[in-house]
């Protein structure tokens, strides 16, 4: 079969399922067979995946020889798909199987993740698949064994999926590092990547390819318009200054609900997916059989189960949290809502393309808000949108911990020479400028742990084998295979009936909190917790109801900048009289209110509130960064005001500025402010406000997770390896005292500042703010807008210049006056 | 008053006074004697072997930090409320050296360890001789040394073994989280010694349990409130 005939024989194929060939497929297809790379975006659901496996498919169609002869090199991995979850590779092996069948190609699909059982692992090594859906991880498992596990060597196409959602992590630097390997060992390789729409495309593609390196970009269809809606408030009086919920709205949601054939309801945490899943149960107790809750902390088989029901057409809702971004088309959707603000533009796009995917159909997302400042951020998403601005994925550079960790496993598998190894490193995007100093550093760190471990020469990691770079001890080889799937991960704890039926997972810190007999809501359930015996929570049905919902880590977004900026817009031509949008119309009242208390600020204003709380003193700042931003902002002032006079400030961020209090009056006149704003050694201050506090130590509990620095223990045989247990905090301690200067701590250093604080919009952020006209009002009360950062409690951080005893001492008198009051008021 | 004495807290304890000092020791002047627990020496060895990179010399200055406070609170005895070492050492881990030298330097103090859940016999033999170990408990004035906490009928009991540490709050937003002495009504618990040692946070009795949280250059009594009840809510 010829080349044309096999493209002939696809298009039939498409007419008799009634599809239509898109344009950037058959692109995609003659890119492919002329032997080039690339990347193709386009919205969810329009035929991204065939567009990216049928040029293999159509090869192996032209040369069908490969069951007649035994031994024939056709019987060898040819393709590598690499998905970002390994939820999503079953479906994906199916929908490329069916294809690959269909077409009667030979090509053989199978499947190799975290949850492969040994004996496929076994048929697969002795006789591989044509192609291999698998994960990062697994990759790079794969490359920690010699030979590769099931030879790698004839792969000649790599497909990375869903790429925007690897790009900007350190998952996606492993891949990176990965692709670098194949190209050494693979004679020629295309590599592709599917993804969705964002605003660098062109640097995902560099990223992808490698630096440097020629590519195409296909662009997929033409994203469909799309309509936002909101639930709106009946009496704007009753609605919440604050807070998440939003659960006053759920007798609209209801009747949405109702009103439509299958609704993906996303919530932007795991907890708020659970508080409405029972929220919608109440208030529908006969819906128990056609809606469910999904999220990423549940069992597998459980969100399987679901998924298949979604698909058939069987579920009427399904409260999903990003679990439900990605992933195979659920058809029978055909409406979306989000509680709470989306956080950013593409966000919104991603969730809406979920449903509509019936020919014509439009997609639409129905907002539900969960307060005032929510309504604001989705007029503003509806502007942002409107101009198409839309975010960018910034891959993380440098990643000292991930290059460790792959290091360690190349010389696990096939070792490696120096110098080969340095180049091919370098032939990534993120270490395209590593410095021979930072190289040499590594090259310690797993040889000899860097200052550490000198002169214990049998505990060495990598050792020079003849010029080869490689690890003997089995010991460190099995612990390093178990810590690769870590990155991303936090201590988990299994949730399970007594009789063994597995509910999902959380985190130990909120199992660590549960007595006997404490109930909480659980995978849509009230459960009571039994004992915790070997990494599993023991539970069982709960007699009475409960309100505690477990919080998972790391579940707050920052909203981006490009919303941020949209925000500020908004609000001045809601002032200027020109904002058409229902969401500010209803609530006129509050925004006037804002007006009238204090100041609605423009993009040209810089508002500042004083104002005396119950708690003592506030200064609320309004820069409208981003939380992240704030984040180092807050550190800075504070810790260049703490200078000024002893004091303590409790620090607060959310997306639209920061509040610093004090137990004392705070008397500082607006110079000073000033000077404490000023980019004027900002690099020094900050990183000396930065330095061992509390989101550096937190940012290096990645890292030393990633180059296991930390082991969390082998699955439940935790308490073995209890002796090596240490907090990632105490091991930031010691380095601190007696390793300064470790590199790593250095790379905590500057996460910190580029992915936590976004050093680079906080500077930008501070020299603006030297130009906005500086509104400093004194408020009687809290404000709309100064409230929702009162009320916050998360994360708080304290910055002091005051001594341990004055500190005590303050805390104490507070202690005794508000005590004093509660007694006053009995 | 030396500048030990003025650092620390003095309080009294069944008719003995005490000395709590910042850096997580106690002295009893009427027995000129020192008192330590959890030092954990070795720590970083045992992450070592794992393959895990703690820098080395952790130990050698958390032992000559102990022994110059045995110099200027002018103890002639230091005791160890056990957990010494965090496991069996290798002999060429370099503290065990360190340790031995300090002990040369000071020939007229006597070191005793009550021997902690940590403190191998193995270990116990490759230590400096000149130690000298008690396998449970002992009686000493009107005090039972004992590793781990518990009640005695012969007397208040002094041991370690908890990490003890506790959270200040102050009902607003203030918090402030630091190790302690927790003096209970028939047995204290001291905060562990060692620098590479965490915490655990306690759960006090408050009408019985004394509180003395441990500052970067002060002792401070605190009391045994905690703040959720005055939570705004």
């Amino acid at each position: 079969m010829t080349l044309d005939e096999a493209i002939d024989a696809t298009e039939s194929w498409y007419e008799s399922n009634g599809w239509q060939v898109f344009d950037f497929q058959r692109d995609a297809w003659k890119a492919w067979h002329a032997g080039q790379s690339g990347l193709i975006h386009s919205p969810t659901g329009s035929g991204k995946t065939l567009a990216a496996w049928l040029g293999p498919v159509q090869a192996a169609m032209m040369s069908p020889a490969s069951d007649s002869m035994d031994g024939d090199s056709n019987e060898a991995l040819k393709v590598l798909w690499i998905t970002p979850l390994r939820a999503l590779a079953t479906d994906t092996r199916n929908a490329l199987e069916a294809a690959s069948e269909a077409l009667g190609s030979s090509l053989s699909v199978d499947i190799r993740t975290g949850d492969t059982s040994g004996s496929r692992r076994t048929r697969q090594r002795r006789r591989p698949p044509h192609a291999l859906v698998t994960t990062p991880e697994s990759l790079s498992v794969m490359l920690s064994y010699p030979g590769n596990e099931i030879g790698l060597e004839q792969v000649h196409t790599v497909i990375v999926d869903e790429w925007h959602e690897l790009l900007g992590s350190k998952r996606g630097v492993q891949l990176q590092l990965c692709l670098a390997r194949l190209r050494q060992l693979c004679g020629t390789l295309r590599i592709w990547g599917v993804s969705a729409t964002m605003a660098n495309l062109e640097q995902a593609r560099e990223v992808l390819l490698g630096p440097g390196r020629p590519g195409t970009l296909i662009r997929g269809v033409v994203p469909r318009s799309i309509q936002i809606d909101s639930v709106l408030p009946d009496n704007e009086q009753t609605f919440k200054w604050s807070g998440h919920l939003g659960l006053q709205f759920i007798k609209p949601v209801i009747r949405a609900i109702d009103n439509a054939g299958t609704t993906l309801l996303f919530t932007n945490t795991r907890s708020q997916a659970e508080m409405w899943f029972r929220a919608v149960l109440d208030a529908r107790p006969d819906w128990l059989d056609q809606i469910a809750l999904h999220h990423g902390s549940l069992d597998r088989k459980l969100r399987m189960t679901i998924e298949d029901r979604l698909r058939a057409g069987d579920l009427s809702c399904v409260i999903c949290t990003s679990s439900l971004d990605l992933g195979v088309d659920f058809s029978p959707v055909d409406q979306v809502m989000q509680v709470g603000s989306p956080k950013g533009v593409a966000r919104l796009l991603q969730r809406a393309g979920r449903s509509g995917h019936r020919p014509g159909a439009q997609s639409r997302i129905l907002c539900v808000p969960g307060n005032v400042l929510e309504l604001v951020e989705i007029a503003a998403v509806r502007r942002a949108l409107s101009e198409n601005r839309i975010e960018s994925r910034i891959p993380p550079e440098l990643s000292l911990d991930v290059l460790s960790q792959h290091l360690v496993t190349i010389a696990m598998g096939s070792g490696f020479i120096e110098s080969d190894m340095l180049a091919e490193v370098r032939d990534t995007y993120s270490f395209r400028h590593l410095s021979d100093e930072q190289w040499r550093w590594t090259m310690d760190f797993i040889m000899r742990g860097g200052q550490a471990l000198q002169g214990y020469p049998q505990y060495h990691k990598v050792l020079n084998v003849a010029g080869r770079h490689r690890v003997m001890n089995e010991q460190v080889q099995q612990r390093h295979r178990m810590s690769i799937g870590t990155i991303n991960s936090d201590t988990q704890v299994s949730v399970a009936f007594q009789g063994g039926k597995r509910l999902g997972s959380t985190e130990e810190t909120f199992i660590a909190r549960l007595k006997a007999g404490d109930t909480f809501q659980f995978a849509g359930r009230h459960l009571e917790f039994i004992r915790m015996k070997d990494m599993t929570a023991h539970v069982k049905k709960a007699t009475r109801k409960s309100r505690v919902v477990p919080r998972w880590w790391g579940t707050h977004l920052p909203l981006t900048s490009q919303l941020s900026d949209s925000v500020l817009e908004t609000l001045h031509a809601w002032q200027q009289g020109e904002a058409d949008s229902p969401e500010l119309d209803s609530i006129h009242a509050v925004l006037e209110l804002q007006q009238r208390w204090s100041l609605l600020p423009g993009p040209d204003d810089f508002l500042i509130e004083s104002i005396r709380t119950r708690e003592g003193h506030s200064l609320f700042f309004f820069p409208f960064a981003g939380r992240l931003a704030h984040e180092g902002m807050a550190m800075l002032i504070a810790s260049r005001l703490t200078k000024l006079t002893p004091s303590t400030f409790v620090l607060q961020v959310n997306d639209y500025g920061f509040e610093l209090q004090s137990p004392d009056p705070i008397d500082i006149d607006t110079d000073a402010l000033r000077t404490a704003f000023s980019t004027e050694n900002l690099l020094d201050d900050i990183l000396l406000s930065i330095n061992a506090s509390e989101i550096t130590k937190r940012q290096f509990r990645d890292i030393a997770r990633i180059s296991g620095l930390v082991f969390d223990g082998y699955p439940g045989r935790a308490k073995t390896s209890r002796q090596v247990q240490a907090s990632s905090g105490l091991i930031y301690d010691v380095l601190e005292n007696h390793d300064k200067e470790n590199l790593l701590l250095e790379q905590a250093r500057r996460e910190v500042l580029e992915q936590q604080l976004e050093f680079t919009r906080l500077e930008n952020a501070l020299a603006t703010l030297g130009t906005r006209r500086w509104q400093q009002q004194s408020p009687e009360r809290l404000t709309p807008l100064s409230f929702p950062l009162w009320a916050e409690s998360l994360n708080s951080q304290t910055i002091s210049s005051q001594s341990f005893q004055q500190r005590v001492q303050g805390m104490l008198e507070s202690l005794e006056s508000a005590s004093a009051a509660t007694l006053s008021t009995r | 008053m030396t500048t030990f004495e003025s650092q620390s807290l003095e309080i009294c304890c069944r008719g003995e006074a005490l000395l709590l000092h910042p850096k997580r020791v106690m002295y009893w002047p009427a027995g000129r004697t020192l008192f330590a627990a959890d030092v954990h020496v070795g720590k970083e060895h045992v992450f070592a072997r794992a393959g895990i990179a703690i820098p080395a010399g952790v130990s050698e200055v958390v032992l000559q930090e102990l022994f110059a406070l045995c110099d200027v609170s002018g103890a002639d005895t230091l005791i160890i409320l056990g957990d010494f070492v965090h496991s069996t050492p290798l002999l060429s881990e370099g503290w065990l050296s360190t340790l031995s030298a300090l002990l040369d330097d000071r020939p007229s103090l006597s070191m005793k360890i009550i021997a902690g859940n940590h403190d191998t016999a193995q270990a116990q033999d490759l230590v400096d001789g000149r130690i000298q170990w008690q396998a449970d408990s002992e009686t000493l004035g009107p005090f039972v040394l004992q590793h781990a906490p518990g009640d005695d009928s012969r007397g208040y009991l002094l041991s370690g073994h908890l990490h003890p540490a506790w959270r200040l709050s102050s009902g607003g937003r203030h918090s402030l989280r630091a190790p302690v002495f927790w003096f209970r009504q028939h047995h204290a618990v001291l905060p562990a010694f060692g620098s590479f040692t965490g915490g655990m946070l306690i759960k006090p009795d408050k009408r019985h349990d004394q509180l003395y949280m441990v500052g970067d250059d002060c002792v401070v009594q605190v009391p045994v409130l905690t703040a959720s009840r005055y939570r705004r809510s």
